[in-house]
C-alpha cells in the first residue's frame, strides 16, 4: 500500500522540480563571467537630488522644484561633450548627459552589489579599480559601461569631475557629482543612491 | 525477520526528528552559552564596589585629526602644509598638553608634543589634572596590518569608510563576524548577578536602541534626558487602569507575554523616576550642565544634547549607586553601563568657517563647535562625578565611526579609519594612588602624518595601530571582566600583542 503511494510522492515532486526549472527566471542578472562583464541592472528607479545648500542636506529635485531649489535638471540632460569617447581614460566627460552619467554609476554599483551582496568601498580610485576587476571574481563592471576614468583611475561625472562616493552602509551608497561648477558640496550637485 | 522490529525511519519520522535535534542543538548551543556566561559570573561575586562605564558615541566619524595635533615644529609644518586651508587650525591657537605642573608641555615617549583645538580649554585642564587620557590611533582591526598587506587587500576589516558597517564594528568589536551582541551587552551579561534587585537594567540607553549594549541576558533600558520614557497621557486613574487590564490572564501567550513586558515597563518607569525625583533635584549639582554651550573664539551658540544626556547620566549613576530601600530607595546597584551618542561629525563640507576673507576663522565652525560641546560636557561631567565622589568608579570613553582624511575634499573631510580618543575619569593628579584613568598620558602610537607615509592606506586614512579590541578590553578588565573571561567578551582579543594598553588602573 505504502509503495504506491510512495511512488506517486516521488512523481509528483520530479513534476513539481521540472515546471520550477522550466519557469524560473532569474530575479537579478547573473554576470558573464566568461566575458567578464556585467548586464545592465535598470530596474530601481533613481532618486536624484541636487544640493541646495552645503552640509549634508539634500533636496529632492523633481519635475517641480520646491522654493529655493534653483537646479534645472534639463541643463543636466544633454552632454557637454558630446565628441568625446566613451571607454577612454581622460579628463574630459563622458559623451552622454550628465544625468546618464550619473544613472549608469548608479547601476553599476548596484550591479556590483547585485553580484557581491555588498557595495564596493574606499576611495573614487579604489571603487573604479573594485568595479573593473579588483573583486572576488575578477568580473569588470565598467566594460562597455560607455563610463570614463581620469588620469587618477577615477570615475568621473558627466562634467569630467571624479565622482564622490558618500558610503553610508553595505547596501547603500550616496553618489555625488559636483555639477556644472565642477565644486562638491555646492547647490548644483547631483546626488543619487 | 519481523518488520516490526528492524528499526525503519520513515521519511515522515526523519524530519520530525531532524527537527527536534536541531532545535535541541540550537538550544543547548545557546545553553553552553549561557551557562558559560553564568559560571563566569559566579566567579564575578565577590565585587562589592560600584562601577559604571559611560560609552560617548560621536556619531558621523570625528576628525581627531583636528581634535589633537602635533606642535613639534616638523610635525605641525607638515600637518599644516596639507590641511591648509580650509582645515589647519593655526599652530598659535592650539591648546598645549601639559604635564601635571601646568607650565612644562608634554611629551610622549616617542618626542610627540601635542595640542588640543582651541574649542577645547576643558580637555587641555582634564589631562593636565590627570584624569583626561588620550588614546593614538585606534580603530576596527581583525588582526594587525601594515601598509604593504592592506594594500594588496588582506586582512582588512569589511566594508570600511561605511558609517553603518563600522558604527556596528565599533559596538560590538567583533568585525569579522556577524553582529550578534555589543561589548557593552557581553560585560552586562557577565556582570549582572552582581545586581541582584536592582530594579533596572544595568545597560541604560540615552540615545534609544543602540548595537553596544545588546546583550543575551541583559536587555537595553531607555531613557531620554528627562527620565523614564512614560506613556503620553497616562496617568492617575487611567494609568490605574491600564495596569489593571494589563494584569489580566489572557489565554493567548503572545497577548500575555506583551502585557507583561508593557507592565515591566511601567513599573520600571515608576521606579526610574521616583528615584531620580527624590535623589537628584535640579539644585542637586554644584556644577550645571550647560543647557547651551558657546563655543570660544566668537563661536557658536547652541543647545547641547550631550550635556542634557549626561546630565542624566549623573542622576542614574547617583541613583544606582545608593542603597536600595528605605529610606534611600536607590537601586543599590554594583555596575551600571550607558550609552550616550551625539551626531553632526560627518562633516563632507562646512567643518570649519574658514573663508578667504576671514581665513581665521577655520578655528570656528560646525566641528568646533562639536568640540566645544564634547570639551564643555565632559569637564562638568567629571566635576558631578567628583560631587559625588565617585570620580574613580566611573569612566567615560569616546568611540566614533572612524576617523577622518588628513587631506581636506577642499570643504570639509571624507572618511578615514584609526582616530584618537580620549577616556575620562579618575582622581588625577590630586590622588594618584587612587585614580582610575590614568591620565595626563597619551597611549598608543601617533601616526606619521604623511599621506603614502607607513601608516597611510594612500588618501591619508590612517591605518590603526591600535585595535579597538584592545582599547575597550583594557576598560572591561577594570570594570571586572576578569582574564578568563576577557575572551568571550572579546573573541579576537588574543590576536592582538596585549590586552591591555596600560591607562586603566587595575
Amino acid at each position: 500500500m505504502k509503495k504506491p503511494l510512495a511512488i506517486l510522492v516521488l512523481l509528483a515532486i520530479i513534476a513539481g522540480l521540472f515546471f520550477l526549472l522550466r519557469t524560473k527566471n532569474p530575479p537579478t542578472p547573473q554576470p558573464d563571467v566568461q566575458n567578464g562583464s556585467m548586464p545592465e541592472f535598470g530596474s530601481n528607479r533613481p532618486v536624484v537630488q541636487s544640493r541646495t545648500q552645503s552640509g549634508s542636506s539634500t533636496l529632492a529635485v523633481t519635475a517641480a522644484p520646491a522654493n529655493g531649489a534653483q537646479t534645472n535638471l534639463a541643463s543636466h540632460a544633454a552632454s557637454p561633450n558630446p565628441t568625446s569617447e566613451p571607454g577612454a581614460s581622460t579628463n574630459e566627460p563622458p559623451a552622454l548627459p550628465p544625468l546618464t552619467v550619473l544613472d549608469k554609476t548608479r547601476v553599476l554599483i548596484h550591479n556590483y552589489h547585485a553580484a557581491f551582496g555588498e557595495n564596493p568601498v574606499g576611495t573614487n580610485p579604489e571603487i573604479a579599480a573594485a568595479l573593473q576587476g579588483k573583486n572576488p571574481r575578477q568580473i569588470n563592471f565598467l566594460a562597455d559601461s560607455s563610463l570614463q576614468l581620469n588620469g587618477k583611475g577615477e570615475i568621473i561625472d558627466g562634467y569630467g569631475t571624479p565622482f564622490f562616493f558618500h558610503q553610508i552602509s553595505a547596501h547603500e551608497m550616496e553618489i555625488h557629482s559636483a555639477g556644472p561648477d565642477k565644486v562638491l558640496w555646492t547647490p548644483d550637485d547631483l546626488v543619487t543612491k | 525477520m519481523n518488520d516490526k522490529n528492524v528499526s525503519v525511519i520513515t521519511r515522515r519520522d526523519f524530519l520530525r526528528r531532524a527537527a527536534c535535534a536541531a532545535v535541541g542543538t540550537a538550544a543547548m548551543t545557546s545553553a553552553i552559552r549561557d551557562l558559560r556566561f553564568m559560571n563566569a559570573a559566579v566567579a564575578q561575586s565577590n565585587i562589592t564596589d560600584y562601577k559604571a562605564l559611560v560609552c560617548i558615541f560621536l556619531a558621523g566619524g570625528n576628525d581627531s585629526n583636528n581634535m589633537i595635533m602635533p606642535t613639534v615644529t616638523s610635525e605641525y609644518n607638515n600637518y599644516s602644509a596639507i590641511r591648509t586651508p580650509v582645515l589647519a587650525i593655526p599652530q598659535n591657537t592650539l591648546l598645549p598638553l601639559k604635564q601635571s605642573n601646568g607650565t612644562t608641555d608634554y611629551m610622549d615617549p616617542d618626542g610627540h608634543s601635542y595640542g588640543f583645538h582651541p574649542a577645547c580649554p576643558e580637555l587641555q585642564q582634564l589631562f593636565k589634572d590627570g584624569k583626561l587620557a588620550v588614546l593614538m590611533n585606534a580603530g576596527t582591526l581583525v588582526m594587525p596590518i601594515t601598509r604593504a598587506q592592506y594594500q594588496s587587500g588582506g586582512g582588512r576589516p569589511p566594508q570600511l569608510f561605511s558609517h553603518a558597517d563600522q558604527v556596528t564594528q565599533w559596538q560590538t568589536s567583533v568585525p569579522d563576524a556577524p553582529a550578534l551582541t555589543g561589548w557593552g551587552g557581553r560585560c552586562a551579561d557577565l556582570l549582572n548577578s552582581v545586581n541582584p534587585s536592582a530594579g533596572i537594567s544595568l545597560s541604560v540607553s540615552l540615545a534609544g536602541a543602540n548595537t553596544f549594549e545588546v546583550g543575551n541576558i541583559v536587555s537595553q533600558y531607555a531613557v531620554s534626558t528627562s527620565g523614564a520614557i512614560s506613556l503620553n497621557g497616562v496617568s492617575g486613574a487611567r494609568l490605574a487602569a491600564l495596569t489593571n487590564i494589563l494584569g489580566l490572564p489572557n489565554s493567548n501567550m503572545q497577548a500575555q507575554a506583551y502585557a507583561s513586558v508593557a507592565q515591566h515597563s511601567i513599573n520600571t518607569g515608576a521606579l526610574l523616576n521616583n528615584a531620580i525625583t527624590n535623589s537628584a533635584p535640579t539644585n542637586f549639582w554644584n556644577v550645571a550642565f550647560p543647557t547651551r554651550i558657546t563655543t570660544p573664539n566668537n563661536g557658536g551658540s547652541f543647545n547641547s544634547s550631550l550635556s542634557s544626556q549626561l546630565k542624566m547620566v549623573a542622576r542614574l549613576i547617583e541613583a544606582g549607586s545608593r542603597a536600595a530601600g528605605s529610606p534611600t530607595n536607590g537601586f543599590g546597584m554594583k555596575r551600571q553601563i550607558f550609552f550616550c551618542q551625539v551626531g553632526g561629525y560627518d562633516l563632507h563640507s562646512g567643518q570649519t568657517n574658514y573663508n578667504t576673507n576671514t581665513p581665521s576663522d577655520v578655528i570656528i565652525g560646525a566641528h568646533a563647535n562639536l568640540l566645544a560641546e564634547l570639551s564643555q560636557s565632559l569637564m562638568v561631567f567629571q566635576q558631578a562625578m567628583e560631587q559625588l565622589g565617585l570620580q574613580d568608579s566611573v569612566t567615560a570613553f569616546t568611540a566614533s565611526d572612524f576617523g577622518r582624511t588628513f587631506p581636506s575634499n577642499g570643504q570639509g573631510s571624507d572618511h578615514g579609519w584609526g582616530s584618537h580618543h580620549l577616556i575620562l575619569g579618575g582622581s588625577g593628579n590630586s590622588n594618584p594612588a587612587a585614580r582610575s584613568v590614568l591620565g595626563g598620558q597619551t597611549y598608543g602610537k601617533f601616526p606619521t602624518l604623511t599621506v603614502n607615509g607607513p601608516d597611510d592606506t594612500s588618501t591619508g586614512r590612517w591605518i590603526p595601530t591600535t585595535a579597538i579590541d584592545q582599547y575597550f578590553a583594557t576598560i572591561a578588565t577594570w570594570f571586572g571582566v576578569d582574564n578568563s573571561n576577557l575572551g568571550t567578551v572579546f573573541p579576537n582579543i588574543g590576536r592582538f600583542a596585549t590586552p591591555s594598553l596600560g591607562f586603566m588602573k587595575t
